[in-house]
């Protein structure tokens, strides 16, 4: 049991998620989307039509808010950032000379992320970027201890924050002002 | 040049430790400012709901901020309470912090918001209702007053310019008749 959880909090699957921006800010956008309708169901003051009307507003704000974001602002800034920084900000950093897109930097890391070299060795001959990483890179999977290129890593990241709080701050609270009235009016459950 | 030094070293530091707080508070902060201001700014709603769902907004962002904070780093500390390899330690604290920041989103920040939030905007709110019922009560009495001192006496001097003319008229037209023309 004790291992069980140690591997689960080890595990380089949940490191990912949690050092990736955009995976940690939607799964927390789910999180509440469904803790807040809950805790206003489980309201004793209010009356069960004023705590269905809250709570399923609340629902689809945040649902709108995610769906948004995923659509929107996950695409743009992730690739965006990534374009701007080689093409531009860093275009003379060999880092970003090793690799053509952001997904492509981010397979390469999570195979980098893995304990076991054995295991990373098996994960680059699945990876569907396999043939597009160069000899020094694959050689670097192999090694004791693999290249991250950490700034690759934090220019995206930087992007996926600014994407994400101009996202979820400002854009996807306007969007979903657009929607959730309209789709209340549709569920019966706004009659104004 | 400096900038861009300023701005490697940053990306490198996030790269290397992109913590999960970092993300959800300085989305929390923007909304905070952002939303309050949003709603203050819409024109089609009624200035005292704007001021109560504007603090209400701002509160919400305020209580977040340090809960997703105190949850991240409390959370990530139970990792040294496990006998791990260097690597697997770091990697252990952060995805702790990690699920910290999500039992924050999910039960802590709503139950915090309930527990705070709701009790405070009901003083508020009764707060504001006294003092709108109070400010009604003056207005009714200044209204009765300005009606009673103004309106009357232009009556009664609309009724006696009516009068001064219709005595006069006659007069004048029975001076008119004595003059000839009748």
């Amino acid at each position: 049991m004790v291992s069980a959880i140690t591997n689960f909090l080890t595990s380089p699957t949940l490191t990912n998620i949690a050092q990736s921006t955009t995976s940690s800010v939607s799964i927390e956008t789910g999180m509440k989307a469904v803790g807040r309708p809950s805790f206003i169901l489980a309201d004793k003051q209010l009356s069960s039509q004023t705590k269905r009307y809250a709570a399923t507003k609340e629902f689809l704000y945040q649902a709108t808010c995610l769906a948004t974001y995923m659509l929107l602002v996950i695409p743009i800034f992730k690739k965006g950032a990534f374009k701007l920084a080689k093409n531009h900000i860093f275009k003379n950093e060999k880092a970003f000379q090793q690799f053509n897109t952001a997904d492509q930097y981010l397979n390469y890391r999570k195979i980098a992320g893995m304990y076991e070299k054995t295991n990373r060795i098996k994960a680059l001959e699945e990876s569907k970027f396999k043939d597009t990483f160069s000899k020094e890179l694959k050689e670097s999977l192999a090694s004791d201890a693999p290249e991250k290129f950490n700034l690759l890593k934090g220019v995206i990241e930087f992007g996926n924050i600014v994407g994400s709080v101009l996202g979820l701050a400002i854009l996807a609270p306007e969007v979903s002002h657009l929607i959730v009235h309209p789709a209340m009016k549709a569920l019966g459950i706004d009659k104004k | 040049m400096a900038i861009k030094e300023t701005f490697k070293k940053l990306c490198e530091n996030l790269g290397k430790t992109n913590k999960p707080t970092y993300a959800v508070m300085a989305i929390a902060t923007v909304k905070g400012i952002a939303r309050p201001i949003f709603t203050m700014m819409d024109k089609d709603e009624d200035p005292e709901t704007k001021k109560y769902t504007a603090i209400r907004e701002g509160l919400t962002e305020v209580v977040a901020i340090p809960t997703y904070w105190a949850c991240g780093e409390m959370t990530s500390k139970l990792a040294g309470k496990m006998k791990l390899t260097p690597d697997k330690m770091a990697a252990a604290e952060h995805n702790l912090m990690f699920l910290g920041v999500c039992t924050a989103a999910l039960l802590v920040i709503p139950a915090v918001t309930s527990l705070v939030i709701k009790p405070l905007m009901k003083k508020l709110k009764s707060r504001g209702e006294k003092k709108e019922a109070l400010e009604k009560n003056k207005l009714d009495i200044i209204d009765k007053g300005t009606e009673i001192a103004t309106v009357k006496p232009n009556v009664n001097k609309i009724q006696k310019n009516n009068k001064l003319q219709l005595n006069y008229m006659p007069t004048k037209l029975a001076d008119m008749k004595v003059g000839g023309l009748w």
